[in-house]
């Protein structure tokens, strides 16, 4: 059965150009990809595993800042942009956080400062027309936060078992645990057993500098070096647990 | 009405102060629970049990604990989840939650408590006077107030403050935008102007993230 993608044609679009591979999002996702075929998103992929946190995580932040930076900009007065926000109210609590990020620069904040003032302005007609306290709808970048997320760990599911990715996988700081749940779901047999094994070795490398950081605390051992990734531990351990 | 009590005078005093008054009662609460705890509750056994059983806070919350800075507090904590996780990981099983995250549970009891307070004393003159000096309530808890009100509607004054107090934003953001303009680029942003852009926002969705 084809999955009901929440993506517009039009979203699509300005998230495609950006990574140039989520083309496939509309693609029938409970089909896996032949994992001999490699594609751009492989290798964007392999990409991400060279740098730190989950690449599900990553993925989905960066495709997501880059939609608000472009519709906060070049959208401006786009229906399919306009009117969605105005039932939502906004954005909900978790990405009006990434609205915060984006109107640090100067162009989206301009675009950011012009929807706001027309959405302050749909509540306080509502109110004059006492038709009580808008409730929000669903906010719009949740339906695409899903999309990009399935995605994600769809494309890590369908490489789980190709040799390359494995050996990436095994340095790089893996997939945090919630999105570790939702590969796990998707896989069995060799696939699955592998993931288990590569994030109790991610995880041993990881408490392994947490121990190494907190001994390093203690003034006897205060002036030994701190590695880099030491220093970092206890932050990663948090995302690790909760995501990026 | 009851007699004035300690809820009530800091949600009174947090209307003399920036931003919907019960969001910042609330961030308060939290910076405080979360402080004490990295500071003094670390090693407390109740402490750590309820976070073992959490798998530990919600990613609202964690990023708030790294916010604090407390890292040899966070690493304590932590360093015990990761070889619990990795424990069942090695076993094959995936680690699951057996409860809510801690803060929330408290954040929830705090939200309800001032949303109480605040519907008991909305006739008080004095409280009264603290919200119209306010910033007003924000959206979130607006409709909080208003969907406790069962029986009766949200009273005119308190609407047309917030009508107000919407106004004045969309009056700094109109300034903000005019003062973008080449024509304007002598003219200095007041602090309000400046940062309109996330009151707006912090207006229609609260502080809690």
């Amino acid at each position: 059965m084809r999955r009901r993608n929440r993506l517009s044609g039009w979203d699509e679009r300005i998230i495609d150009g950006f990574l140039g591979l989520l083309s496939r999002i509309t693609e029938d996702s409970s089909k896996s990809r032949d994992p001999r075929v490699k594609f751009v998103g492989y290798h964007e992929l392999l990409k991400l595993l060279g740098e730190s946190g989950c690449p599900v995580c990553t993925i989905i932040h960066r495709s997501l800042l880059h939609y608000l930076n472009v519709v906060f900009i070049e959208q401006l007065t786009a229906p399919e942009f306009r009117e969605p926000l105005q039932d939502s109210l906004g954005y909900c609590p978790k990405h009006s956080t990434l609205v915060r990020l984006a109107a640090k620069k100067k162009l989206p904040r301009m675009g950011i400062a012009v929807v706001y003032e027309d959405l302050l302005e749909q509540v306080e007609m509502r109110l004059e027309k006492h038709e009580g306290i808008p409730i929000p709808s669903t906010c719009p970048l949740c339906g695409i936060e899903n999309d990009l997320e399935e995605y994600a760990v769809q494309l890590i599911a369908d490489y789980c078992g190709d040799e390359e990715l494995q050996q990436h996988y095994l340095v790089s700081d893996g997939a945090c645990l919630p999105h570790l749940r939702m590969m796990i779901a998707k896989l069995e047999g060799e696939p699955r057993k592998f993931l288990f094994s590569a994030e109790k070795q991610i995880l041993d490398r990881l408490t392994g500098n947490l121990q190494e950081f907190m001994r390093k605390q203690d003034h006897r051992y205060s002036k030994d070096a701190m590695t880099d990734a030491e220093a970092s531990s206890w932050k990663q351990a948090v995302h690790f647990l909760v995501g990026e | 009405m009851r007699e004035k009590f300690s809820t009530y005078f800091e949600l009174r005093d947090a209307c003399y102060k920036s931003g919907c008054p019960i969001c910042r009662l609330l961030d308060r609460r939290i910076h405080d629970y979360l402080e004490s705890l990295m500071y003094e509750g670390v090693n407390a056994t109740s402490v750590r049990v309820k976070l073992r059983d959490a798998l530990g806070f919600c990613h609202t919350h964690a990023c708030k604990a790294i916010k604090l800075g407390d890292a040899l507090g966070v690493a304590i904590i932590y360093e015990d989840l990761l070889q619990l996780v990795a424990k069942q990981l090695g076993e094959g099983q995936m680690p699951q939650q057996a409860i809510a995250c801690p803060a929330c549970s408290l954040r929830r009891v705090f939200e309800q408590s001032y949303g109480r307070t605040l519907r008991e004393f909305l006739a008080d003159d004095e409280f009264q006077q603290a919200l119209q000096s306010s910033d007003g309530l924000c959206l979130a808890h607006l409709h909080q107030l208003s969907s406790q009100e069962k029986t009766i509607a949200l009273p005119e004054w308190l609407i047309t403050l917030v009508r107000q107090k919407i106004q004045q934003r969309r009056r700094r953001l109109a300034e903000f935008l005019r003062k973008q303009d080449v024509q304007a680029k002598n003219e200095r942003l007041s602090e309000g102007e400046a940062t309109a852009c996330e009151d707006a926002i912090d207006f229609l969705v609260g502080t809690n993230e």
